[in-house]
């Protein structure tokens, strides 16, 4: 996949609209230029939402590890804690707005776990499994939209309403969490059925270790841009805290 | 360095990279959160 192609063109995540003229606000027209855009000319309300998604385009166009898979590999307590520590990780994936509050997530959470505790086999569970939930809920809804949609008189009232009650029951056994970017979902569900595809293996052959070699180049070379922008940062943050000290606020 | 280490440790090394990054990015977002906070409340003195 070629790193100059613009915005609109993406086929990875299909970048709405709006993405796309914040984006281009900022100078931004293609798919190289968002992966070089810092992190200070994001907003921050949905920030998170943006770093995702260039997360996703180095795995997609650069071939690069997923940084965002530990998130993905993560197990979560059901209780309380676990809820917390989950929505932080749901909202780090980009797959809500920041905005929209972690404690809204964790709530929808603790709701579903309250109310499919006999579906639950175990004392944890996965974020790999809830957003194999989400992907199955999601389907459902759009099954749903489409029969309250459909006007081709095919189907009696009662035939409409006994499908209706049957996919809503359906799709209460799953995770009914806010999401906010369905494109966002669909990569990690592909991300984790490709896994799932891959045999483990440990090779230690050459090629191998060259590819895990260059992972990590790419990783560090990740790690050291972050640095560099957190003391730009820092600075500015000092800055800020300095001037408002002097002026006696 | 990474010659000496067998497929597994480098796999260990990138997972421990992965999680640095996360944590740079949430240190960042915390600090453009105090920027934007500290800004907004200059612009409401403003007013």
């Amino acid at each position: 996949m070629n790193i100059k192609t613009r915005l609109e063109d993406d086929k990875v995540l299909g970048i709405s609209l709006e993405t796309k003229k914040f984006l281009n606000s900022k100078g931004v027209y293609t798919i190289e230029e968002f992966l070089n855009i810092e992190e200070r000319n994001l907003p921050v309300t949905r920030s998170n939402y943006y770093l995702a998604m260039q997360h996703i385009f180095r795995h997609a166009y650069l071939g690069q590890e997923l940084v965002y898979d530990i998130l993905l590999e993560k197990e979560y307590e059901i209780n309380k804690k676990g809820c917390d520590e989950f929505s932080e990780d749901y909202l780090k994936l980009g797959l809500a707005d920041k905005l929209h509050g972690k404690r809204n997530i964790a709530r929808d959470m603790e709701e579903w776990i309250q109310n499919n505790s006999e579906f639950l086999t175990s004392d944890k569970i996965s974020m790999k499994v809830i957003v194999e939930g989400l992907f199955d809920r999601n389907n459902i809804s759009k099954e749903l939209y489409e029969l309250r949609h459909d006007h081709s008189d095919e189907i009696s009232f009662d035939e409409y309403k006994t499908k209706t009650d049957e996919l809503k029951k359906k799709a209460s056994r799953y995770p009914g969490i806010y999401l906010s970017h369905v494109n966002i979902l669909k990569y990690y569900k592909n991300y984790i059925n490709a896994k799932k595809e891959q045999k483990e293996e440990n090779k230690n052959d050459t090629y191998t270790l060259m590819y895990l070699k260059e992972q990590i180049s790419q990783l560090i070379i990740q790690r050291d841009n972050l640095n560099n922008q957190i003391e730009v940062l820092q600075n500015r943050v000092n800055e800020i805290l300095g001037e408002k000290k002097t002026n006696g606020k | 360095m990474e010659n000496n280490l067998s497929v597994e440790q480098i796999k260990k090394l990138i997972e421990q990279l992965k999680l640095e990054i996360i944590d740079k990015e949430n240190k960042i977002e915390e600090l453009l959160q105090i920027i934007n906070d500290e800004l907004e409340e200059e612009d409401n003195e403003n007013i």
